[in-house]
């Protein structure tokens, strides 16, 4: 788990202060899609080789769907109720 | 995009689904542990040359932030609430919740912290609200104002649902999305980890 903030860190203060050469930059977004494809193919292999997880998952699709529901509506109902009195004056 | 992802995850089940690659777990794992760390690096240096957001939150005031700071509380709390009810417990759904949309990140992250299952949880969670945000948009303007557009599209507001913040709420709002966007961002992959670590 350090490993991976480090991992992050580096990675934005590099960036940051100049270091990442220009060529590394234009193709950013194509590397990160490519790591992404290798990343997710990985978790749907354990997904499938899971039998628990493909027989449950309407039942973790239905959890999924009310933990994005409960996030929208917490955000939404936050930013609404608490934006109004710290914002309030330029809202 | 969201297709070549997706389409990318329902491949990789199938493929578990019919070929016996069990032998190959440990291999997969320490591919996979070596591709995180390049991941994370990847999305650092993509995060680190957004500098003009540096400029814009100096020009609309440090009290911008607190906007993606509600985005994040109101989020969590609302995790806590639901994990009354689904299967997850409170600090998976919470770290579940952390990843604000951002369904690639959080998904792989979980998976290599957590269980495949969480993983697999935080996927579809994060990708839903991507697309409930697409959706419910127009409503939540018209109902609570269009300063609340900025909050259910989390990380996303800086890039896919960005063009409907700026649609349904203008484009003032669709900056401030922007800023809370990238500040989730930059929280997400942190957050993720810290209440993940204390799930036991």
């Amino acid at each position: 788990m350090a490993g991976i903030m480090i991992a992050f860190l580096i990675g934005i203060v590099l960036s940051a202060l100049g270091w990442v050469p220009e060529q590394i930059h234009k193709r950013v977004d194509l590397l990160l899609i490519i790591v992404l494809v290798f990343l997710l193919f990985g978790m749907g292999l354990n997904i499938g080789m899971d039998e628990t997880i493909v027989q449950n998952i309407f039942e973790l699709g239905k959890t999924a769907f009310f933990i994005s529901l409960a996030s929208v509506f917490g955000s939404v109902i936050f930013v609404w109720y608490f934006g109004k009195m710290i914002f309030g004056d330029w809202l | 995009m969201i297709l070549l992802l997706v389409g990318t995850v329902v491949l990789g089940v199938l493929t578990g689904l019919f070929l016996d690659i069990a032998t190959w777990q440990v291999q997969l794992d320490i591919v996979n542990e070596y591709l995180l760390y390049l991941l994370v690096f990847i999305v650092g240096i993509d995060l680190g040359r957004n500098k003009e957001v540096w400029y814009r939150i100096k020009d609309m005031g440090i009290k911008i932030l607190l906007a993606p700071f509600l985005v994040i509380l109101g989020t969590l709390f609302g995790a806590m609430v639901i994990s009354l009810f689904v299967s997850t417990n409170l600090m998976e759904t919470m770290a579940i919740s952390a990843g604000f949309g951002w369904y690639s990140m959080s998904a792989v992250l979980l998976r290599n912290l957590a269980t495949t299952e969480i993983g697999a949880i935080a996927f579809l969670s994060n990708l839903f609200r991507e697309l409930l945000t697409i959706i419910l948009l127009p409503f939540i303007v018209h109902h609570f104002g269009k300063f609340p557009a900025m909050a259910p599209g989390g990380a996303t507001s800086m890039d896919t649902t960005l063009p409907f913040v700026s649609r349904y709420a203008g484009k003032d709002i669709a900056l401030i999305g922007f800023i809370s966007g990238v500040t989730l961002t930059l929280v997400s992959p942190f957050l993720i980890s810290l209440l993940i670590s204390f799930n036991i």
